[in-house]
């Protein structure tokens, strides 16, 4: 392989994560709500609630939560309904539902521009924004995908694998491996440990070994920690910007 | 700093002035203990004597406490709570709060108050126009509708909260409370209210506007009568309380002008309560600001910097004692 081919077609290294921003409070009408982009792919997410929720619907045990997935362009199709799962189950896992019982919680996400790594952007824009609503979570969530290049045309030794790939590298990939990580605080103090971070979800396209998916997994825990320190750091901004009237 | 005359700064100068006094604004809390969701609380030394986890917190392992939601850390005793700065309205009792109703229901009004579930307005915990007894039939939960219809206004107070499921009953039996007409209402976040003694206000000449702050965050801006401590005449009953029909010009402008104070006051951030809602006014007065104006940057600006330079002020008299 020549020296070229530790790059990727838009300049990043193999183990390097796009530009992220992070907006918040930007719907007006909603509870929460958060922009975040990868470069090219970008997702706003609104979160309305805890609310009131028809007799029908309602848990009197905890809030119930909806998604409510909006395509770019046209109407739900079935990739959308399982974005929509996926999403619910992972949101399901961090918010502290019991606290609520009886209200609801909807989460709507409007995609902006697919440019890969759709998922992964949904899943950190809808936590961005339940955190601006001020919904009480265990803890941050963090969302990667890694795509695995075709192995005739990627170097040998793990480095065909592609962290927060483009649209193009996601189509022309073997497989697709998408997590989504809680961060403990304990992990934040103990310096890494590996135990730290909790799959909450993990949704793989395509065949690989076990091999590739545990070293995947390893690379999503080390971008998650860049990922956790880039929320944190807007959350904070975030926050000294409201006001507090006095005690 | 105040400039009343001279020439108008433009949009972008404006912008950025108000930039400035926001920055001023925002270093005050620097000092505050806020936390981030996810982070654990920094104990100190009570942390042997044990801690009891209140709202906002959960314990993470044996003695570490973990935020579940971004904002301020308060203490009592063993106690430690996270105060979020967002979100919708807790109710307490007591509160007094405004509300609009959504569903007329059996035997009870449902209402929106901004709270995590629409709050019940009990048909037995309202009074009838004129102080009547109410008979307990069937006709009379029929004639629900000739009291308050989907979409009235009304002011309420909280009479109870369900401790099983959060739900929420208000009750309007005084008669200040009940039907709000010929006014406007303003939505600020709920944490901008503090508690006060009075909710029901009346702003002296030359606001001469009556307001109430409801604790759900939503401020009613109406007639002065309807704030006076007479409260609403017995006689009239509630139908006739607000100004019937038309209102005339210049009270609509004085409550347009508090009405847009209290927007002023949301958008920067500061604490909605009658000093600082005549403060503001009293600002637009002197720097002539129009009503339609009060809400542009360079008015803004004005307001974050008179709110700044009292800070100091205060900084100077007292250390900031969060």
């Amino acid at each position: 392989m020549s020296s070229q081919g530790s790059l990727r077609k838009d300049g990043r290294t193999f183990n390097q994560l796009r530009g992220m921003v992070c907006d918040r409070g930007l719907l007006h009408r909603a509870d929460g709500s958060a922009k975040w982009s990868q470069d090219g792919t970008s997702v706003l997410v609104g979160v309305y609630g805890p609310k009131n929720m028809p007799p029908k619907r309602e848990d009197p045990e905890k809030a119930v939560l909806e998604v409510l997935w909006k395509p770019k362009s046209g109407i739900q199709g079935p990739e959308e309904r399982e974005a929509e799962i996926i999403l619910r189950r992972t949101l399901e896992a961090v918010v502290l539902a019991p606290l609520f019982p009886r209200a609801g919680i909807s989460v709507v996400v409007q995609v902006i521009h697919d440019d890969g790594s759709l998922l992964s952007c949904a899943i950190n824009a809808a936590c961005a924004a339940l955190v601006d609503a001020g919904i009480p979570m265990t803890g941050l969530l963090a969302s990667v995908t890694i795509a695995l290049a075709k192995r005739d045309d990627g170097a040998g030794g793990g480095a065909h694998l592609q962290l927060d790939p483009t649209r193009e590298e996601q189509d022309g990939a073997q497989a697709t491996v998408c997590l989504a990580l809680e961060t403990t605080p304990k992990a934040a103090t103990s310096n890494g440990s590996v135990e730290g971070e909790a799959v909450v979800t993990s949704t793989t396209r395509g065949a690989m070994a076990i091999e590739e998916y545990l070293e995947a997994l390893d690379r999503c825990r080390m971008a998650s920690r860049t990922i956790n320190a880039f929320a944190r750091l807007s959350l904070d901004k975030a926050q000294r910007r409201l006001e507090l009237p006095g005690t | 700093m105040l400039q009343p005359e001279g020439p108008a700064p433009s949009l972008d100068e404006a912008a950025a002035k108000l930039a400035e006094a926001q920055a001023i604004l925002q270093s005050s809390t620097a000092s505050l203990p806020l936390v981030c969701l996810g982070d654990a609380i920094d104990l100190g030394a009570d942390a042997e004597g044990g801690v009891m986890k209140g709202h906002g917190t959960m314990m993470a392992g044996e003695a570490q406490l973990q935020a579940t939601v971004c904002g301020l850390v308060e203490r009592v005793n063993k106690l430690v709570s996270v105060r979020a700065l967002k979100g919708r309205y807790t109710a307490q009792v007591g509160d007094v709060v405004v509300g609009r109703v959504t569903e007329v229901a059996q035997k009870r009004w449902k209402m929106d108050v901004n709270g995590k579930q629409d709050a019940a307005l009990l048909l037995a915990s309202v009074n009838l126009p004129g102080g009547v007894q109410r008979r307990r039939t069937n006709v009379d939960e029929l004639n629900m509708r000739e009291l308050y219809q989907e979409n009235d206004l009304i002011s309420a107070e909280v009479q109870q909260i369900n401790q099983g499921d959060g739900a929420v009953a208000l009750h309007t039996r005084s008669a200040k409370y009940g039907k709000l007409q010929g006014g406007q209402l303003v939505t600020v976040a709920p944490y901008l209210i503090k508690r006060l003694k009075q909710h029901f206000v009346a702003l002296a000449a030359p606001l001469d506007v009556g307001i109430i702050l409801g604790c759900n965050g939503y401020v009613w801006i109406g007639s002065k009568d309807l704030v006076d401590a007479g409260g609403r005449d017995e006689d009239e009953g509630m139908e006739a309380a607000g100004p019937s029909g038309q209102v005339d010009l210049q009270l609509r402008e004085r409550m347009c002008r508090v009405a847009n104070a209290v927007r002023a006051l949301a958008a920067l951030g500061l604490p909605v309560h009658p000093p600082a809602i005549v403060e503001v006014c009293n600002l637009s007065g002197l720097l002539r600001v129009e009503i339609k104006d009060m809400l542009g940057p360079e008015f803004l600006a004005q307001v974050a910097y008179r709110e700044a330079d009292r800070r100091q002020a205060e900084g100077d008299a007292q250390p900031m004692d969060h």
